[in-house]
């Protein structure tokens, strides 16, 4: 096996594995994310000659996210803060930037409020396009119906959410679009009114 | 009239309710940038370990055959089993002991000749003063280190003695080899004895002086099937407390009635048996008498 070999099948499935593993994260901070997927790339290189069939390199890369992530969960509070990149001597590599994922902080909002399981396999399905079997082997579950009805629950807690979280924006938007005028005076007037009614 | 439409759940969020619009959007973020950095960045901090040149392969085997070859001439010592001793105290033996131990011996399929009885003194104090009480040493040694034959005996001994104690003490000969034929030696596979009959011989008199009362010699004898045992002769000692004589022969000598001085330390079991061999003696001479 040669190194370039590894980096040639990965690169397809390069941004989805990125992708994957922000969203798995989203109730953690990019640091953390940054560290799951330094981790899972390496114990995917250093494990990769264990890998017979090359052909589900992808399901075989996405099951280390899960595992890693899973894992980082539950160590110790202490060692999250410990990152890949502090080692001295070492080429500096980082993955995720905040401003790519800028357009998107709603769904990776809402995905953070689900639990670990749902969200793995919500994203499974949506960002890594597996099909229920494959995703009932990732995530190491005896039955397909298992996954198919947590896939169900997910849809709909993740909608109910995004409507929340959309409600609530457009509620604060309107909010501010109100307050926003050029008088001056009458804005004053109006924040003092407020104070008033509370106190 | 045309039939009502179900009615449609309003939403006013409608383009955000579409989760795979969303998921799709989020899927279009592209990370090309960091995949460039990946290589070199794999290749710098994993800790799979590198691989070794094939003439530093073949070197590092070399050394490491040389040097299991030289532990392997290392000579060791080590203490190897060469048979076993069986030793038993048992009381005085009695009368009836002292007619039949040929055909006792013969009943349990063992050779009186490769047990060795003699006399001990056991001194003993009680309330200050010292008693000395008779007992009989029995010694058998086994020039084979088989402990489950060891066993056998044992058990076979104890058929005939009442004894007091009986222990298997295990004779060993400080042995020194190589680690490699300690090795073949372990797993049995050493078929070339290096213990001489003689060295055998003399470790076997040497633990028997040392471990029982018996001060005789022990003869190393090969029998008609091949199997060795050992042959203990008894050494008259001077100045002894115990007559070394007294074996069980030694003993049923003593009861002929021409040694009166016994008698007075004969119990009334051995006075007993002793009037019946008068007794039948003087029939048989009568006996005799009347037929000539």
């Amino acid at each position: 096996m040669s190194d370039s070999e590894f980096t040639d099948l990965l690169k397809p499935h390069y941004n989805d594995a990125v992708n994957y593993c922000r969203a798995l994260c989203s109730g953690s901070s990019i640091s953390e994310a940054e560290d799951v997927m330094q981790q899972s790339l390496l114990k995917a290189f250093e494990n990769f000659d264990s890998l017979r069939d090359k052909a589900s390199f992808k399901s075989w890369f996405f099951q280390i996210i899960t595992r890693n992530f899973y894992n980082s969960v539950r160590k110790p509070f202490w060692s999250r803060f410990v990152s890949l990149n502090s080692e001295e001597g070492k080429i500096a590599f980082q993955v995720f930037e905040d401003e790519l994922f800028e357009d998107n902080q709603m769904l990776i909002a809402a995905l953070s409020r689900i639990s670990k399981k749902e969200r793995a396999a919500i994203l499974l399905f949506e960002i890594g396009g597996f099909s229920i079997e494959e995703i009932t082997r990732i995530q190491n579950e005896k039955s397909e119906s298992t996954v198919k009805s947590r896939l169900s629950r997910t849809r709909k807690k993740l909608k109910e959410f995004m409507v929340m979280l959309e409600t609530e924006t457009v509620r604060m938007q309107r909010f501010a679009s109100q307050r926003s005028t050029n008088d001056l005076y009458h804005e004053t007037s109006e924040i003092i009114k407020e104070i008033k009614s509370i106190g | 009239m045309k039939p009502l439409k179900s009615s449609k759940k309003l939403n006013p969020l409608g383009e955000i309710m579409n989760l795979s619009d969303a998921f799709n959007k989020y899927k279009n973020t592209k990370h090309d940038s960091s995949f460039e950095n990946l290589g070199d960045w794999l290749a710098n901090n994993n800790s799979k370990p590198k691989k070794m040149n094939s003439l530093y392969k073949i070197a590092a085997s070399l050394i490491f055959v040389t040097l299991i070859l030289i532990a392997c001439t290392v000579p060791v010592q080590h203490e190897e089993e060469i048979g076993y001793m069986i030793k038993g105290i048992a009381p005085n033996v009695d009368t009836n002991f002292k007619f039949n131990y040929k055909f006792k011996f013969e009943e349990v399929d063992l050779n009186p000749s490769q047990v060795s009885i003699s006399q001990l003194l056991i001194e003993h104090e009680e309330a200050g003063e010292t008693n000395s009480e008779k007992m009989t040493e029995v010694v058998m040694v086994l020039p084979k280190a088989d402990f489950a034959e060891a066993e056998d005996k044992k058990s076979k001994l104890s058929g005939i003695f009442d004894f007091q104690s009986l222990e298997i003490l295990p004779i060993e000969e400080t042995v020194e080899r190589t680690v490699f034929e300690s090795a073949l030696h372990t797993f049995d596979l050493k078929v070339k004895e290096e213990i001489t009959e003689e060295e055998i011989t003399v470790s076997i008199n040497k633990f028997l002086h040392e471990n029982s009362n018996n001060k005789g010699k022990a003869n190393l004898k090969t029998d008609k099937e091949g199997n060795r045992f050992v042959e203990i002769e008894i050494v008259f000692e001077e100045n002894s407390p115990v007559d070394p004589k007294r074996s069980i022969e030694g003993l049923y000598k003593e009861l002929t009635p021409e040694n009166n001085f016994i008698h007075e330390e004969m119990s009334e079991e051995e006075l007993k048996a002793l009037k019946l061999r008068e007794i039948k003696k003087q029939e048989m001479k009568k006996h005799k008498e009347k037929n000539n």
